[in-house]
């Protein structure tokens, strides 16, 4: 019975009319119906033109890196703002290549991007990115490296630091901050990069496997936290890429599934489930059935083989 | 509102306090290896001095060809009248000369690195200028400029010139990158790009040169003195060896030495006071 309820909100083959995708609520089982009395809502719901209401509108986007290897093939995508969108593939499918591009900070080979209307032609500003490798400065504090957001956009150095501190509290880094990227561990410098993405309140939000250096404990923890600070807030748009079956199904409202490469669209789920949504899934019949439709997937995909 | 302002102080004041206590064992144990640092040399030098003393003794080996030390270490003493004004001269134009280097080449590297048809037309011609042995125009210099401070101070700069400023570009031009991606995505300004992030990536290797010209520096004042100048270390090491003082000789080259490591270690202490994050890297 579930089997059938899947498919039909996955768009097993690319070819297919996107609308149908985004439009079709995928569960109709007891579960769903009370996860619509639900506050995310508003994210299930869909106009049928994708691309008008979309914050990251991603249209055939195809990369080739030099070399001729093939990283994204006619990639489209449409995120709407306030969703939470996870991009999930397994290792080298093309997530941070798309994210890169997306950001403005890799051109494409073929097709567009238009975010908040405009289309992509330089870096994003109006943006949080997590990149895959924290990318933090060895010669800035952590302190300094999460204030360097804010100086830049022209805030006092005084000012950027006291701000940078109260960021780097709430990700509980206090103690870190005069300390240099490599005196802290994987986690905590995932955790300063989380900092510095957030603390100049942009709209949208990329993250590449922000969660990836954390240990198991810490991840659930940020999960649950960015879950919050996403309800809580005025609700961002968020793009976020992850290899994590689980992380994407606990935190999306639509999980975007990439074959092996080159990357392509291999399904899209849309997670109907009530937030705040258990820390972990196996709490929950619908979200466990998500990620169990998702490792199926993987396996006829080839994930698994060699 | 109260709850925030609170929070802003937790978060200002909680690395302040944490912080003395670290510090304070860090430096005790950072003493301790530095005593240990310094101490080990002048047991080998001892040693050495040692060893030198007995040989000559033990082989009967002439004063004029080898003083031993108990004849060129009170010789630092005895002639310091000489030796103090040379030093002065010596260290003057060894400074001068590596900081007209510095003034040069460091501009230089940053328009070369930036600017592609400005590299493309000087940079053959630079390698072609750091080929030429440095030494081998001292001759030329003293021809251009006479003898004394002004040529020994050219060859000088000639010398730390190349070494800074291949370094320099080399660091210039090195950039992950990726890490461009953080000041595009705050939209950076290429001064800012320059000022946050181009100058800190490119010191390491900005250093590397100074190490490299500042040993450079010293060989280039001995080398311009020995050619054409009245004064100083290198002037005074031919002058003694022309009358056979042989313990002057000695304790000139003591003297030489003690100054080249006075210069490295002015070096290392910049090196650390610019780059404080790899001085922790280093003791960790
Ligand atoms: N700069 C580059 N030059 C050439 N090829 C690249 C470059 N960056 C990535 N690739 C290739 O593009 C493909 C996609 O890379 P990408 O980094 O986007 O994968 P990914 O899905 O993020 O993988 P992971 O989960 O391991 O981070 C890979 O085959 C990779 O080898
Ligand atoms: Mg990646």
């Amino acid at each position: 019975m579930h089997a059938v309820a899947a498919t039909k909100g996955n768009r097993v083959s690319a070819a297919k009319p996107r609308r149908e995708a985004t439009s079709v609520p995928t569960f109709t089982h007891e579960r769903a119906r009370d996860a619509r009395t639900d506050t995310a809502a508003p994210a299930a719901q869909t106009s049928a033109d994708g691309a008008r209401g979309a914050a990251i509108s991603i249209r055939d986007v195809s990369k080739r890196y030099a070399r001729g290897v093939s990283a994204l093939e006619s990639v489209s995508l449409d995120v709407r703002a306030g969703e939470f969108v996870s991009v999930l593939g397994p290792s080298g499918c093309g997530k941070s290549t798309l994210m890169l591009i997306v950001a403005g900070l890799l051109s494409c080979s073929s097709g567009s991007v238009t975010v908040n209307g405009e289309t992509v032609e330089k870096p994003l500003t109006d943006v949080g990115i997590v990149f895959q490798d924290d990318l933090l400065l060895e010669f800035r504090t952590t302190l300094d490296n999460v204030a360097l957001q804010c100086e830049v956009r022209g805030m006092r150095k005084s000012e950027a630091r006291r701000k940078a501190a109260q960021a780097l509290d709430r990700m509980g880094l206090s103690s870190a901050a005069r300390r240099y990227p490599h005196e802290l561990s994987g986690g905590m410098r995932q955790r300063a990069s989380l900092a510095r993405a957030f603390i100049h309140e942009p709209s949208t939000l990329l993250m590449d496997e922000p969660f990836g250096a954390l240990d198991a404990i810490t991840r659930i923890r940020m999960q649950g936290e960015l879950e919050r600070l996403w309800l809580d807030g005025q609700r961002k748009t968020i793009l976020f890429i992850t290899h994590g079956v689980e992380e994407a199904v606990r935190l999306s409202d639509r999980v975007v599934v990439l074959s092996p490469s080159p990357g392509r669209i291999a399904a899209e789920f849309t997670i109907d489930a009530p937030r705040p949504r258990p820390i972990v899934i196996e709490d929950n019949e619908t979200l466990t059935r998500y990620s169990r439709e998702i490792y199926a997937l993987f396996d006829r995909l080839g994930v698994f083989e060699d | 509102m109260r709850a925030v302002a609170t929070q802003v102080d937790d978060a200002v004041s909680t690395p302040v306090t944490a912080m003395p206590p670290h510090r304070g064992r860090a430096r005790r144990v950072f003493f301790s290896a530095q005593t240990a640092r310094i101490l080990a040399p002048i047991a080998g030098l001892a040693a050495v001095l040692a060893l030198l003393q007995l040989a000559v003794a033990v082989f009967h080996i002439p004063k004029y060809i080898l003083p031993p030390p108990s004849d060129f270490l009170p010789a630092i003493v005895t002639d310091w009248n000489q030796l103090w004004p040379a030093t002065v001269v010596t260290a003057e134009e060894v400074v001068y000369g590596f900081l007209l280097g510095t003034v040069f080449s460091i501009p230089l590297a940053l328009v070369l690195s930036s600017v592609r048809p400005i590299r493309d037309t000087l940079y053959p011609l630079i390698v072609f200028f750091q080929v030429i042995p440095k030494i081998a125009i001292a001759p030329l210099m003293i021809i251009w400029f006479g003898a004394g401070k002004m040529s020994v101070t050219l060859l000088t700069f000639a010398l730390c010139f190349f070494p800074i400023l291949i370094n320099s570009m080399a660091g210039f031009s090195q950039l992950d990158p990726r890490r461009l991606y953080i000041t595009k995505s705050m939209g950076a300004s290429r001064w800012q790009t320059f000022r946050y992030l181009r100058v800190q990536s490119a010191l390491p290797y900005m250093f590397a040169g100074f190490r490299v010209a500042s040993t450079l520096a010293v060989t280039g004042v001995i080398v311009g003195q020995f050619v054409g100048s009245a004064a100083g270390l290198g002037y005074l090491l031919e002058a003694s060896t022309g009358i056979l003082n042989t313990a002057l000789v000695f304790a000139d080259v003591v003297v030489l030495s003690i100054l080249g490591l006075l210069v490295n270690y002015v070096v290392v202490a910049a090196e650390a006071l610019c780059m404080p994050w790899q001085r922790r890297k280093a003791t960790a």
